[in-house]
């Protein structure tokens, strides 16, 4: 039926027709364009109409799987993407460098960091599930080099939220654990001034991919950071003066404390957000209809082989909810790349308002 | 005609379907012989003791029965090569109550392939085969739509030369597209220029390769058209990009199978002028291709539109 | 020493994995025969839209969940082949603590990546023998089991992780239209011991036993496998028709 139309575009009278699919994988472009002058998308959604986002939390981190602090399964579509988030620690002195490159490129940067101790971001390994094995690709890598990015920048997660403020200790004989303000005190003499922060690492895999993944890993990596819940650290009584003589390369071996830190697999505390700054991206693409004057159309959350490789003007918005009091609406990161046609203006426009109501949208049903 | 209510209709891989060869229930003088089709197999099945040869299901789906060739016993000349096959089965075979149909010249015999499809479609789909006419329907049915020798292929042109065409294999026409070699799977396509590191990833029973592994074939020059088959110039008939529709000669080699255009309905059917960078070309005869607004005229090995 | 890895964001590298101390790793369970009668696995087929075809398990007492893929026929380079080239990987999708791939894994919580190759290759062996090679000419067939989520963080129960992938990947194979011989399965009778039938037990093509010290009858733990081979390939059976 469908394919009829098309083809009698072509040629009159019987033509060689192709089923939409295969018309799809060959001609990914005419397939689009077809649909699009009917007025409908390869999969068959409206214009500006979203897939549908089902999520859920937190399962995949429980008493079994002890290293997986926070977990979400997010769905969209028959896309899903199942996310789990796994720590490490660190001694504070040391720099991150990563995290220290971004500094300099956001000139707002250092003014947080003299209030606070600034912000921390995660370490994402995005895999997409294509049965292959080997490197990443390239698509997987700049996913989460933005997934990254896009954390820190929005400013979710404080250095403070993450920083190991009080260290247990652990009776040698009872194998209690004492969590005491006033020991603490005392222990921090002890471990000399010493002080670690965790560190915060995720991987995603992405099943089914049939359109752009990044929009559905951030919100799915939000959404775990939302679950997780930071064991406490705890030290060995007997522990805290062993001093281990430690070699390094070229030098005589130095003295120096090691401190086995110790994570208590019952006490875990939440991971504190700045929930203000919780954000859900949303993607749109922009393309001209052939065989029209007008302008350019806007199609929301683009999915299907004919549309994402016909269409190369995208726009990915990253928005936070509208709070109740101000109209506003803060916008954490707007990526815009027309390498296909032109965007006019007020298309962009258009693609914010959707965004921020898809993240309403979201958020209230999310937060449920 | 085949009772084909005293077989299973429903299979699941291995079940049962039916012995080689089966007697009809009413007239003890027609025999029934069957052979393998898609998505049965031959094995050896142990009852009471004894070995015989059954088809099994190797897919879930239903049971068709497809009728190949009337046979008389009596007019074994005409058959010689059919004959020879079913004679080395019999040979194995050891059903009991049935001697060799040669024997037996009175015995009628009908062959059957039997086919397991997922469709339960009483009307099988006839193979994709060198008509002219096409079907309408798609094949839904096997994932197993590799080409095979004289399937219609639609490929896209990667490389040309003065010998011959480099092609990739988009899809068997008629048959479904493997989920797996779409976008999703390949990636979105657009990597860095020298191959990104997509180029490391590879699916595990290939050594190493580029992204995006679809089959690939070669058209020879010879193979382009069925006339003036020396004088053929690969540039003045395919250009790279373009959509072509093919016949499989061969299997090939390793690397490669063998395409041939040279028939009417084979040829260029999707083709943009200036090298891609213009619009979508149609055929006005079955070597020249008109862009439609900019008149740009170019020379193809155009597949009939109709 | 270890070539940095610049294609992945592995964060600062004198970083540590948050680890459990062993002391909480005790057995839950104790290794007794546990027959898997209690709770019936979920099983769903076509999962993901982008390979041929693929399955999802959740076996009903352990927590087990495996994703199943089947990618191919596909094309292989190099010489001519008359037959497909099956291959199985089976692999830990739980995050490891540091995140790599396992490599430089220092909190050994979870399964060594040896084993999985172990596993694989036994599944190779068994699918060999029941998928239809010689219909696939020039071409692989590549399996992906991904095991997302489980109880037992070590590698406690190898022939239920084993059974239910053959399940899982049987479903897959299935779903994908691949041509198999036989619903071929796996039968355990203990934490150590499985065995694979095809044709309703009359052969078997695989046998997997871990610990060789106590002298057991072969014949008796084939025939206690077999029993429960048959359980479950009637609940595949039964699925399948079902669906």
């Amino acid at each position: 039926m469908n394919t009829q139309e098309k083809q009698n575009t072509i040629t009159t009278n019987q033509p060689i027709s192709f089923p939409p699919e295969v018309l799809a994988r060959i001609a990914p472009d005419i397939s689009l364009q077809r649909h699009l002058q009917l007025g409908l998308r390869p999969c068959l959604r409206k214009f500006e109409e979203f897939r549908e986002y089902r999520t859920t939390d937190g399962e995949l981190s429980n008493k079994n799987n002890p290293c997986v602090l926070g977990s979400n399964i997010s769905r969209l579509g028959e896309m899903f993407v199942i996310t789990t988030i796994t720590g490490g620690i660190i001694e504070e002195n040391m720099p991150v460098t990563e995290i220290d490159t971004v500094k300099d490129e956001i000139p707002d940067f250092e003014e947080n960091t003299k209030g606070e101790v600034g912000f921390a971001s995660v370490y994402p390994i995005v895999q997409v599930e294509r049965g292959r094995v080997g490197a990443p690709t390239d698509e997987e890598m700049i996913v989460s080099q933005k997934l990254c990015e896009s954390i820190l920048n929005s400013q979710l997660i404080t250095n403070n939220s993450l920083s190991i403020n009080s260290i247990g200790i652990r009776n040698a004989e009872t194998q209690e654990i004492v969590y005491d303000s006033q020991k603490e005190q005392n222990e921090r003499k002890l471990l000399n001034n010493r002080k670690w922060s965790y560190v915060l690492y995720s991987k995603q895999q992405v099943f089914s991919r049939n359109s752009p993944i990044f929009e559905l890993c951030l919100n799915s990596l939000v959404l775990a950071l939302k679950t997780v819940k930071l064991p406490r650290a705890y030290i060995d009584e007997r522990a805290i003066d062993l001093k281990i003589p430690i070699r390094t390369r070229g030098r005589s071996a130095n003295i120096r404390e090691s401190y086995d830190l110790n994570f208590d697999i019952n006490e875990r505390v939440p991971l504190t957000l700045n929930i203000a700054n919780i954000g859900f991206a949303s993607n749109f693409g922009v393309i001209k209809v052939e065989n029209s004057n007008e302008d350019p159309i806007l199609l929301a959350d683009l999915e299907s082989e004919a549309e994402e490789s016909s269409i190369l003007s995208r726009i990915s918005i990253i928005s936070t909810p509208t709070n109740k009091g101000s109209a506003t609406t803060n916008f954490k990161s707007i990526y815009m790349a027309a390498s296909g046609d032109n965007v006019p203006m007020h298309l962009l426009k258009r693609a914010l308002e959707i965004s921020c109501e898809r993240t309403n949208d979201l958020y209230k049903k999310l937060s449920k | 005609m085949l009772d084909s209510s005293r077989y299973p209709e429903k299979v699941l891989p291995g079940d049962l379907i039916s012995p080689l060869y089966d007697i009809d229930n009413n007239n003890e003088k027609i025999v029934y012989s069957f052979h393998p089709g898609p998505g049965t197999t031959i094995t050896k099945y142990k009852i009471n003791s004894q070995e015989h040869k059954v088809l099994i299901a190797t897919l879930k789906g239903f049971v068709h029965f497809e009728e190949l060739v009337k046979t008389n016993i009596d007019s074994e000349g005409k058959e010689s090569e059919k004959k020879e096959e079913n004679d080395t089965e019999n040979k194995n075979k050891l059903a009991d109550e049935l001697e060799a149909p040669e024997v037996n010249s009175d015995r009628i015999i009908k062959k059957y392939t039997v086919i397991v499809s997922k469709e339960k479609k009483n009307e099988m789909m006839q193979d994709p085969n060198l008509q002219e006419g096409q079907q309408d329907e798609v094949n839904n049915d096997f994932a197993n739509n590799l080409p095979k020798e004289g399937d219609i292929v639609l490929c896209k042109v990667t490389r040309i030369s003065a010998q011959k065409a480099n092609v990739e294999i988009l899809v068997v026409e008629n048959n479904n597209c493997l989920k797996d070699s779409g976008v999703g799977t390949n990636g979105a396509g657009v990597s860095s220029v020298t191959g990104g590191s997509g180029a490391v990833t590879f699916f595990i029973s290939q050594a190493s390769s580029d992204l995006g592994e679809t089959f690939k074939g070669v058209i020879r020059s010879q193979d382009v058209r069925a006339t003036e088959r020396d004088s053929v110039k690969i540039t003045e008939c395919f250009k790279p990009g373009d959509i072509v529709r093919c016949k499989v000669l061969s299997l090939g080699d390793g690397n490669n199978y063998y395409l041939t255009t040279a028939k009417n309905y084979l040829g260029v059917v999707f083709a943009k002028s200036l090298g891609g960078a213009g619009e979508l070309m149609y055929a006005i005869d079955w070597k020249t291709m008109i862009a439609p607004t900019s008149q740009v005229l170019e020379q193809r090995k155009c597949a009939k539109p109709f | 020493m270890n070539v940095q890895d610049r294609r992945r964001l592995l964060g600062p590298p004198n970083a540590r994995p948050v680890a459990f101390s062993k002391v909480l790793e005790e057995p839950t369970e104790i290794s007794n025969v546990s027959s898997n009668d209690k709770a019936l696995p979920y099983m769903k087929m076509g999962l993901l839209t982008n390979c041929n075809g693929s399955s999802y398990i959740e076996s009903g007492d352990d927590n087990l969940m495996l994703i199943t893929s089947v990618y191919g026929p596909k094309p292989i380079r190099g010489s001519f082949t008359s037959k497909a080239v099956l291959t199985v990987h089976l692999e830990n999708s739980i995050a490891t603590a540091n995140n790599s791939d396992g490599s430089t894994d220092d909190g050994k919580n979870f399964n060594t990546s040896d084993d999985y190759k172990d596993l694989s290759f036994f599944l190779k062996n068994i699918f060999d023998s029941v998928v239809q090679l010689d219909k696939y000419p020039k071409s692989g067939i590549d399996i992906f089991v991904k095991v997302v989520n489980t109880d037992s963080a070590n590698t406690s129960n190898i022939p239920k992780l084993l059974q239910m992938c053959c399940n899982g990947i049987l479903l897959g194979l299935v779903d994908a239209n691949m041509e198999i011989s036989d619903l071929v399965g796996i039968g355990i009778i203990s934490h150590e011991c499985c065995v694979s039938f095809i044709k309703n037990g009359l052969e078997m093509c695989g046998f997997w036993k871990m610990k060789d010290e106590d002298e057991q009858d072969i014949e008796e733990i084939v025939g206690k496998c077999k029993e429960n081979y048959l359980e479950n390939k009637y609940l595949i059976s039964s699925y399948l028709n079902g669906d």
